[in-house]
């Protein structure tokens, strides 16, 4: 009898819980996903507005009551979306790499004990504090170098966000860069290369699938974060200026689903355009997704033919 | 089996503490008072303008009424508050608004309105321009005109200065207040030269760090802001005080509503009376908010 029981907690108990956590997980994420779909097609299936309109029409106006009816085009908080995360990778991404070079094959003491300590605080910084220094220290510090009367807008964002997703580039890229096999590295330096021809040649190259799953990982991140851009974007149902592409107010989606959240009333179609922004963004980052599982497996494969 | 005891002893001693200490709170709530007969919780959400206010009233009714619990209050804005009191997920749902300006009348008469206090707004600006005060003509212009781009063209004697107009988003109570009552309800400008902030807090934020931006704060904000580099704006000449907004002089007002579905339950009920007593009239003025018996 005390071995039966001793067998079940040794051998099923344990077992029975990882499978329930899992589950509940799996289910969750369904819920999630299903909710945000029955919310975010009430625009279109409800209240007939057409998806051609939401993505591509800059004009906004829905109605805020919970009758009545107005334009729900999205084409700026979209907009807006695409180029803060895409300015964030541009500016971030140099950084990450030479900073994962560094720690792994020019001074992997150093980066160690310094470096990674440091990124790893990056990490821990609630994205609150980026967006509060960001409007209380960047924006007037970018207003007075660049001599403007006001400097929201999307490169604000986009500083702030590439100082968010820094470390999240930068581990993965490590990772990837700290495997590349030493064979490769102690062969291209019998071949008589020099260090910065050993990592411009080899490690890079056969490490890139790697450090492209590690910049997807930023965009997701950049893409879905909120607090912090929302605090620097400036705020304005309108693409940016042309005269003042970087530093005119807009919003981005994440931005402009906080900041109406709570004024609109559920119900409304103010409130249902705004889920449908929500579904978009769960889109979006189901797709990069699948995106992160194409390179990984083109990476494996192509590791494999070497 | 020695180990099997020790388990038992474990638990039953375990349990035993547990007991003492549910014995404990049953013996609270059963010594006698009247303010005692009331228990239960009041839960608040919506404007952010009023949360200050039942933050600072919750302990002072739990002094009065032990049972009651009052989490902190929700501030996530007058909508959310209205559908939150329709769809009974919280006992208040605090607005700046008309329940009716969200809904058709049907919906919003389910609603119990209580009117608890007045909150005057005050547009602020950055004080380096020297300007204390605007017409409402002037104050139309700076915020619907967008030719209107530098402080000079609003009136010559102003300096030269690029205006940043910072709003509150479409649909907060704050604008649709002060939309209406100090633009008349004219469309604002919708150029570069808007920049949004999230809540009181991030206008004053915005305000104080931009150089030339003129924005709007309820008066419950703009107290905390000496020392700061903003200063509320006289408007036609009056100041911005509640001593003019109880003569009906400077009329940028809005009124707190806290809505309850149907009639509200006991604790909610003697919660909103103690809000709007004599009690609490002094904790609503010395935090920036007027008394609705005063306004004439």
């Amino acid at each position: 009898m005390v071995s039966v029981k001793k067998h079940f907690f040794n051998e099923y108990l344990g077992r029975i819980i990882v499978t329930i956590c899992g589950i509940i997980i799996i289910i969750l994420t369904i819920a999630i996903a299903a909710f945000l779909f029955y919310k975010g097609l009430g625009t279109f299936i409800i209240r007939k507005h057409s998806v051609l309109e939401f993505l591509f029409s800059s004009t906004w106006n829905p109605s805020m009551m919970t009758t009545g009816t107005g334009q729900i085009g999205s084409a700026v908080f979209i907009t807006g979306s695409i180029a803060v995360s895409l300015i964030a990778l541009i500016i971030a991404t140099p950084f990450s790499i030479a900073a994962s070079i560094f720690m792994s094959d020019i001074s992997p003491r150093m980066g160690k004990k310094l470096l990674q300590p440091a990124t790893e605080i990056f990490v821990g910084i609630p994205s609150v504090v980026y967006g509060w220094v960001g409007a209380t220290v960047l924006v007037p510090f970018l207003a007075k170098a660049f001599n403007l009367p006001r400097a929201f807008g999307i490169l604000p964002a986009s500083i702030v966000l590439a100082v968010m997703i820094f470390p999240t580039i930068t581990s993965v890229s490590t990772d990837a860069i700290k495997s590349v096999s030493n064979e490769y590295r102690e062969a291209s330096y019998g071949l008589g290369s020099t260090r910065w021809q050993m990592i411009w040649k080899v490690i890079l190259p056969s490490a890139l699938p790697g450090i492209l799953t590690g910049i997807v990982l930023g965009l997701a991140r950049a893409f879905g974060e909120a607090l912090a851009v929302a605090m620097v974007i400036g705020g304005r149902d309108g693409f940016p200026d042309l005269k003042q592409l970087f530093f005119s107010s807009t919003y981005n989606l994440t931005a402009k689903i906080t900041s109406d959240m709570g004024s609109s009333f559920e119900g409304t179609e103010w409130n249902d355009a705004l889920w449908t922004m929500a579904l978009l963004l769960l889109v979006i980052s189901f797709l990069f997704i699948v995106l992160i599982r194409v390179i990984s497996k083109r990476g494996q494969n192509f590791n494999e033919n070497k | 089996m020695v180990k099997l005891m020790k388990k038992i002893l474990s638990v039953a001693i375990a349990l035993a503490m547990i007991s003492i200490l549910f014995a404990g709170c049953s013996n609270n709530s059963a010594s006698p008072s009247s303010s005692n007969d009331i228990s239960g919780t009041i839960i608040y959400d919506g404007s952010s303008a009023l949360a200050p206010l039942v933050d600072a009233a919750a302990p002072m009714f739990k002094a009065l009424y032990p049972n009651v619990s009052i989490p902190a209050a929700g501030t996530k804005g007058s909508g959310t508050g209205v559908s939150a009191a329709l769809a009974g997920t919280v006992d208040i749902g605090g607005s700046d608004v008309l329940a009716a300006s969200f809904t058709d009348a049907v919906t919003a008469n389910k609603l119990v309105d209580h009117q608890i206090c007045v909150v005057g707004i005050a547009a602020v600006i950055d004080k380096s321009l020297g300007i204390t005060n605007l017409t409402t003509a002037q104050l139309k212009k700076v915020f619907t005109d967008k030719t209107i781009t530098n402080w000079n063209q609003v009136d010559a004697s102003f300096p030269s200065k690029q205006i940043t107009v910072i709003v509150r988003a479409i649909g907060s109570g704050t604008r649709v207040v002060f939309d209406s009552a100090a633009l008349g309800g004219a469309a604002v400008r919708t150029d570069s030269a808007l920049v949004t902030g999230s809540s009181n807090g991030d206008v004053e934020t915005k305000v104080n760090s931009t150089s030339g931006a003129i924005g709007y704060l309820a008066l419950s904000y703009t107290v905390s802001s000496s020392g700061t580099n903003i200063i509320p704006l006289s408007l036609n000449g009056v100041t911005p005080t509640y001593a003019n907004i109880y003569l009906g002089t400077y009329n940028v007002i809005g009124i707190e509503h806290a809505y309850t579905k149907g009639t509200p339950n006991a604790q909610t009920d003697a919660f909103i009376k103690y809000m709007t007593s004599s009690a609490f009239a002094s904790k609503i003025e010395s935090s920036g908010y007027g008394l609705l018996s005063k306004m004439k």
